[in-house]
C-alpha cells in the first residue's frame, strides 16, 4: 500500500503502518548520522538544549554531499542504520518517532523501537541525485565543525520511501526473504 | 627515456574523479537494465529503475551518483621507458588533485585525519590510496581511478583458510558474508573476491577484482564457474535490491588469485555498492 505522511508524525500517523508499505513523506526532517548523535546524547546527558525538538520527529542517517550553486540540495541518501543501533535509545525516549536509513539493524534495537513506538523506514541507497530532486531546502542547524555529519534540516517533498519495521514488530527484511 | 610531467598526471587524475562521480560505467548500466527486465518482483524491478534514473540525472544535472563520495584509491601503471617527472611527489600531486577535484565538484568530503582519538574530518578528502603497478607492455601511462564508499567498505572480510579448505569453504564464508552484511551495503552489490597472495595483498586482489569490468570474465575455466556459481547462490538469497526481495543482490561475483605459501590460503572479500565509481584513462608516449 501507498500511503502520504506528513512530519511531524503522530502516533495515530503511524500506528496503521505495515511493514512494506510504500510512503510518501513530505516536511521536515532532521539530518544527523554517527558524530551528530554522539553529540546529541551528550546534550541530553547534561540537559542542554537540544539542536531541534526530537518529539514527533523523523531523523535521516545521512551525511549530505554540499550544495553546488544553483540547486537546492547535493545528493542525499540513507547511511547504514546499524552503526546507530547502540546510539538510539536516549533519542527514542525523547519522543523520536521516525528513521530512516538502510539496512537491517540488531534485534535489540527493533525491540526499542516497538516499544518507543518509532518507525523504521528505509530509502534504496545511491540513489542520491535522484532523491535530492525530492528536497526544497536543506541547511545545516548544528554542529558544523563537523563537516557533512553536522545536523541538517531538510524540506522534503514526495519523498518516497518503505516501512521497514513497523510498530507490530514486522521486519520488511525478513518479510521480503519469506515472499521468494 | 620519455617524461611525462607531473602535472599531467594531476589533471587526469582531477578529470576521472570528476567522471567517476557523476557517471556510472556503461558495463554496470547494462548490467542493470539486464537484470531489471529478468526481475520478476516489482519492488527489485522499481528500484533497479530508479538506478537507472539516477544515474540519468546524476550526468545531466552533475549531482554526486551517492552523497557518500568515498575513498580515492589511484592506481597507476607506468610502461617501459617512462619517466614521471618529479616523482617523489606523486604522493602530493595526487592528494592535490583531489583536494581540487572535490572541491570543484562539490563532492563529500568523508575522510576523518585520526581514525580512533580525533576523528577530524580532512576536509578534502585526502589522503588518496596510490598504487604503481610496473607494465610492461604499455607505451606510456596508465592511470585507474576508483572511489570506494564507507558502507560497502564496512562489508569486507578478510579470511585465512587452510589449504586443506575447498572451494565449498569459500562459498559458504562468501555467503555467510553476503546474509549478514549485504543489506547495509546498498545491493544489487558485485562480490570481489581474492585468493591466495598473502593477508595484506589479498585484500588488495579483493578490492581489484570488486572494481574489474563487468564483461570481463576470468580466463581460467575454473575460477570462471566457481565466479558463477556464487553469483548463483547469491541470487537465490532472495535478498534483492535494497534488501527488499528479489533476484538480483548481486550483479556479478568477480574473482582475482595469486599463488600463495603452501601453508596458507587467503581469501578476502571485498563489496562494491551497485555506485560504482571507476574511471580511467591513458597517457600514450609511443
Ligand atoms: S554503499 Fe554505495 S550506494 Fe550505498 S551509500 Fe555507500 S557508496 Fe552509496
Amino acid at each position: 500500500m501507498t500511503q502520504r505522511l506528513k512530519t511531524p508524525l503522530k502516533e495515530d500517523d503511524i500506528s496503521s503502518l505495515k511493514a512494506g508499505d510504500e510512503i510518501i513523506l513530505s516536511g521536515i526532517i532532521y539530518g544527523a548520522r554517527d558524530a551528530a548523535h554522539k553529540r546529541i546524547i551528550e546534550s541530553i546527558n547534561s540537559n542542554q538544549k537540544l539542536p531541534f525538538e526530537l518529539k514527533g520527529s523523523v531523523i535521516f542517517y545521512v551525511g549530505p554531499s554540499p550544495v553546488p550553486p544553483g540547486r537546492k540540495s547535493g545528493a542525499v541518501g540513507p547511511t547504514t542504520s546499524a552503526r546507530m543501533d547502540s546510539l538510539t535509545e536516549p533519542l527514542l525516549k525523547k519522543g523520536l518517532m521516525g528513521i530512516i536509513g538502510k539496512g537491517d539493524r540488531n534485534n535489540h534495537l527493533r525491540k526499542l523501537m516497538q516499544k518507543y513506538k518509532c518507525i523504521y523506514f528505509i530509502a534504496p541507497g545511491g540513489i542520491s541525485a535522484f532523491l535530492a530532486s525530492k528536497i526544497k531546502d536543506i541547511k545545516e542547524i548544528a554542529y558544523n565543525d563537523l563537516g557533512p555529519e553536522a545536523v541538517f534540516e531538510i524540506e522534503v517533498k514526495d519523498f518516497p520511501l518503505f516501512v521497514a519495521y513497523d510498530i507490530q514488530g514486522n521486519n520488511i527484511f525478513e518479510l521480503a526473504l519469506r515472499r521468494e | 627515456m620519455k617524461i611525462i610531467k607531473i602535472t599531467k598526471i594531476k589533471n587526469q587524475i582531477k578529470k576521472l574523479i570528476k567522471t567517476a562521480s557523476f557517471n556510472l560505467p556503461e558495463d554496470i548500466t547494462d548490467s542493470i537494465r539486464q537484470a531489471c527486465s529478468a526481475e520478476k518482483n516489482n519492488t527489485a524491478k522499481k528500484i533497479l529503475e530508479l538506478i537507472l534514473k539516477n544515474s540519468e540525472i546524476a550526468a545531466k544535472k552533475k549531482i554526486p551518483l551517492c552523497q557518500d563520495c568515498g575513498n580515492v584509491y589511484i592506481d597507476i601503471k607506468i610502461g617501459e621507458n617512462i619517466c614521471i617527472e618529479k616523482f617523489s611527489f606523486l604522493q602530493d600531486m595526487a592528494d592535490e588533485a583531489v583536494a581540487e577535484a572535490y572541491k570543484e565538484n562539490y563532492l563529500r568530503k568523508s575522510i576523518v585525519s585520526d581514525p580512533l582519538f580525533d576523528r577530524i574530518n580532512t576536509k578534502d578528502n585526502t589522503p588518496a590510496y596510490l598504487s604503481i603497478v610496473p607494465a610492461d607492455t604499455l607505451d606510456g601511462l596508465e592511470i585507474n581511478v576508483f572511489l570506494k564508499g564507507g558502507g560497502s567498505e564496512n562489508c569486507s572480510f578478510l579470511y585465512m583458510l587452510t589449504p586443506s579448505d575447498s572451494a565449498d569453504a569459500i562459498i559458504s564464508k562468501v555467503l555467510d558474508a553476503v546474509r549478514q552484511n549485504v543489506t547495509k551495503s546498498c545491493p544489487p552489490v558485485i562480490i570481489g573476491i581474492g585468493i591466495g597472495a598473502t593477508s595484506s595483498k589479498v585484500t588488495e586482489l579483493a578490492r581489484k577484482a570488486a572494481f574489474r569490468n563487468l564483461k570481463i570474465r576470468n580466463a581460467d575455466d575454473k575460477y570462471k564457474i566457481l565466479e558463477n556459481s556464487i553469483l548463483e547462490k547469491i541470487n537465490n538469497t532472495g535478498i534483492g535490491p535494497a534488501g527488499l526481495g528479489g533476484m538480483t543482490t548481486a550483479l556479478a561475483v568477480n574473482i582475482e588469485y595469486m599463488p600463495c605459501h603452501m601453508a596458507t590460503l587467503p581469501v578476502a572479500v571485498s563489496f562494491a555498492c551497485h555506485s560504482l565509481r571507476r574511471a580511467s584513462s591513458k597517457i600514450l608516449l609511443p
